[in-house]
């Protein structure tokens, strides 16, 4: 009797084991994917989308996986150089939308019931917009552009994230430790630097990774819709919105896999959120 | 697993036999219309016009509307030919036009036409502040009597012709009452009459039973207002009789419709600022004009031999078009000069001579410190533009030049065209437009003439033509400001604009619908024009 229940315990740490490094493992593969789009888009020069008249329209093939377009681009290598460009876009204005979430998170949770409820109030106003909304008008207000995207998704992006970071910071404040730190007459920034900061930084981590796919998305939406970046430019909403045009005359690879492409970068990053999750949430990390 | 093969299988036969029915079903459908005249038809052959149907508003002074009738027309020749009026008499002094009109012309609600209608007419579209047409160069117009009108110019202009095919004529008492319900239900003495409008979809027309020409044979005339791929899918299941596609449709095969190519005078070309950067004053505002590298005539020459043009139509446009030199093709004032295709080593020629030469090896030709780059608008970002523009930037590369490629909107280039090369397109079926874009009185004056272009003798073969009495002797001045032997703004001479492509229009036309034979289609197309000659058969 004792025995079994020591095997099924062992078998129990056996699978756990291999569960944290399967975890560990999808997450390197999806950084893996990730790494090779960003560096191969970013290494497709415009010589290499030049416009060639002799290999127009074509259908995916073993020398153009991807089909060319209307102008003889190969797809493959536009659709590679939008997803960079789009996953740049989308790491910078995380990257700021994370910054904006941290600063308004600890202030609002540490600077008092005024600066606390005018913060709460901001956050309230834009979640009560809808993004894509508020992303036209940004983009439109600072000029469009690469610009405007990036400010566009950077001041949508940080909401739900400074929500949570409040919660957090007030709930650390609370705890007996920080009581004993102030206590023990450490400073403010002490305490936020030493006590503080180190429980919200997975929080801030994990937060970056799922916010990403939605910035990624609403980046291909707006350029989708014609705002931002020049109708030219090989972005991956541009990508998309160019081929609705085509896909009466037939050429159905202009839509169907860049948009395929797209879908699986949005989804290994939600996978890459969830496992960094597992791995770092304390909930979970020990399971 | 054989069974669910088995059973695909025969769902799959179910199919195919359904379909090959549906087929059938449809050529009977066919045969059976084809017994009895069709008297109706579906068209998707033109945008909807935002502010209505009212000629004195300036709709239809480029597309012809079928509720409305003018004054003269040109045949297919170009000749000038009366519609409403039955001729013309120019006095000596070139400044009085008299016309005698037709006293046989009755505006669908019955009333007759009198001149004092198309005095009217004339005169409220001079008057409007929110009209588009440009109608500054007359004095005054007057009707002495019910079939004659007199217009008064201010200074002599043979283009003047041109204005009386532009203004339908309105019924002067239903108008003036209410000019903005008449947009909405126009009245007219065009062959079709206004029914009924479902803004944003269609328009309703059936036969003008008044109307003075030739009666044509459909009785009702449904006008679609579709996006290009909603076209696309009207045409292929067969809802409509006739619409206008983008050229990327052409190559579709659709049962029961052929693709018609139909020439247009619409061309796609590149204007260049002229002057050396500087300012200058427009309407008390200062302006940026000109710019540091297109001032250089030799880059303007270069860029109107070194590219193909061949290539271009046929990469394009899917050989679609023809190619243009002077931007006036088919028209009778153009010189039909033409270019070498493709000829890159003139082209660097004609740079290394002018001294544009590539010495820091970064593959940018330079003279004088200035590198040979600039920006190319486009302001349309879907179509043939945005790949013109995409394609100049690649290719003019192997000139050593680089060519940024940007998308602006119309409002955005507004000032920007001044100083920044854009890709426009242009036709018109009156030598007018050469006078607008290059005349150094319209420089810098809107969409006319961008560049800012300016040359004495252009100008004064120009008001020549203006001053002519004769279209033939109009169109041989017209002739000379391309270019006269000495100077030009051909490529020849100052190579003010590199003009490359003579679009054609794209149709699809069921069998059997018979359009007749068909003009050159202005900018924005007129297909509807000979509406009154198109049978079905």
């Amino acid at each position: 009797m004792s025995i079994s229940v020591e095997n099924t315990q062992l078998k129990a740490a056996k699978k756990s084991g291999n569960l944290r490094r399967k975890t560990i493992i999808t997450i390197f593969l999806c950084i893996g994917v990730l790494a090779f789009v960003t560096i191969a888009g970013t290494m497709v020069s415009h010589n290499d989308l030049i416009t060639d008249f002799t290999s127009k329209n074509l259908a995916p093939s073993m020398s153009h996986l991807f089909g060319t377009d209307w102008l003889g681009r190969d797809m493959l290598l536009r659709t590679l150089k939008g997803l960079s460009m789009s996953i740049y876009i989308g790491i910078f204005a995380c990257f700021l939308g994370m910054i904006i979430a941290t600063v308004l998170g600890l202030a609002s949770a540490t600077m008092g019931k005024h600066v606390d409820s005018v913060i709460t109030f901001v956050v309230d106003l834009f979640l009560s917009v809808p993004h894509l909304l508020v992303i036209i008008i940004i983009c439109v207000a600072v000029g469009g552009g690469l610009t405007g995207v990036v400010i566009g998704i950077a001041a949508t992006h940080w909401t739900s994230m400074t929500r949570i970071i409040r919660a957090e910071v007030k709930q650390i404040l609370t705890s007996e430790y920080v009581h004993v730190a102030r206590q023990m007459g450490k400073s403010r920034t002490y305490i936020a630097a030493k006590h503080i900061f180190p429980h919200i930084f997975p929080q801030l981590l994990i937060g970056f990774i799922s916010t990403f796919p939605h910035a990624l998305l609403h980046e291909a939406s707006i350029t989708f819709l014609g705002f931002g970046l020049s109708p030219h430019e090989p972005a991956i909403g541009i990508i998309l919105s160019e081929s609705m045009k085509y896909l009466a005359a037939g050429y159905w690879w202009l839509a169907v896999l860049p948009g395929l492409a797209l879908l699986i970068i949005v989804v290994l990053f939600d996978v890459l959120g969830d496992n960094i999750d597992k791995l770092i949430n304390p909930k979970s990390m020990h399971r | 697993m054989n069974f669910k093969k088995l059973i695909s299988i025969f769902t799959a036969g179910l199919l195919v036999c359904s379909m090959a029915a549906c087929g059938n079903k449809n050529q009977n459908a066919g045969t059976d219309n084809a017994a009895e005249p069709k008297d109706s038809l579906v068209l998707a052959v033109s945008s909807e016009p935002e502010s209505g149907f009212d000629p004195t508003l300036g709709w239809g002074h480029s597309a012809s509307s079928i509720f409305h009738s003018v004054l003269f027309i040109r045949d297919n020749d170009m000749k000038v030919q009366g519609e409403i009026a039955k001729d013309y008499k120019l006095s000596d002094d070139r400044l009085t036009w008299t016309v005698s009109i037709r006293d046989d012309v009755k505006f669908s609600d019955g009333s007759a036409l009198k001149a004092s209608d198309v005095a009217y007419s004339y005169n409220t579209a001079r008057n409007n502040v929110d009209s588009n047409v440009d109608l500054t160069m007359i004095e005054n117009v007057s009707a002495p009597d019910e079939t004659t009108v007199v217009f008064k110019l201010k200074s002599p202009q043979s283009t003047f012709v041109d204005k009386l095919m532009e203004i339908g004529i309105v019924p002067e008492s239903i108008h003036k009452a209410d000019p903005s319900g008449y947009a909405q239900n126009p009245i007219g003495c065009g062959p079709y009459v206004l029914r009924q409008w479902d803004k944003g979809q269609q328009v309703i027309c059936e036969r003008n039973e008044n109307y003075f020409g030739n009666k044509p044979q459909f009785k009702q005339v449904t006008l679609l207002y579709l996006d290009e791929d909603a076209k696309m899918s009207a045409v292929k299941s067969g809802k409509v009789d006739m619409a206008k596609v983008d050229y990327t449709y052409a190559d579709t095969k659709v049962n029961g419709m052929t693709m018609k190519e139909i020439q247009s005078v619409e061309n796609i070309g590149i204007c260049f600022p002229i002057p050396e950067p500087s300012t200058t004053t427009v309407d008390g505002k200062e302006i940026k004009v000109g710019h540091a590298v297109t001032s250089d005539i030799a880059i303007r020459k270069a860029f109107n031999v070194g590219f193909s043009r061949q290539e271009m139509i046929q990469g394009l446009m899917n050989g679609y078009g023809t190619a243009a030199y002077t931007g006036y093709e088919q028209m009778p004032w153009n010189d039909g000069s033409t270019i070498a295709d493709g000829n890159l080593d003139e082209a660097k020629k004609i740079l290394s001579d002018a001294g544009w030469v590539d010495t820091d090896g970064d593959g940018i030709i330079e003279k004088n410190g200035v590198k040979a780059e600039f920006d190319l608008i486009y302001t349309s970002n879907t179509g043939v533009r945005q790949s013109f523009a995409v394609y100049i930037g690649d290719n003019a590369s192997k000139l050593g030049i680089k060519v940024n490629p940007v998308y602006k909107t119309w409002d955005e280039a507004e000032e920007l065209k001044y100083y920044t090369p854009v890709v426009l397109s242009w036709g018109e079926h009156s030598p007018q437009l050469m006078f607008n874009l290059l005349h150094s009185s319209m420089a810098c004056n809107g969409f006319n003439n961008t560049g800012c272009y300016k040359n004495v003798t252009v100008d004064k073969h120009m008001n020549d033509a203006l001053m002519s009495t004769t279209d033939d002797e109009a169109n041989e001045n017209w002739k000379k400001a391309i270019w006269d032997g000495q100077t030009g703004f051909g490529y020849q001479g100052d190579a003010a604009w590199a003009w490359y492509m003579n679009t054609n229009h794209i149709y699809f036309i069921r069998d059997g619908l018979d359009i007749g034979s068909v003009q050159p289609q202005p900018h924005g197309g007129a297909i509807l024009k000979n509406i009154t000659d198109w049978k079905m058969n």
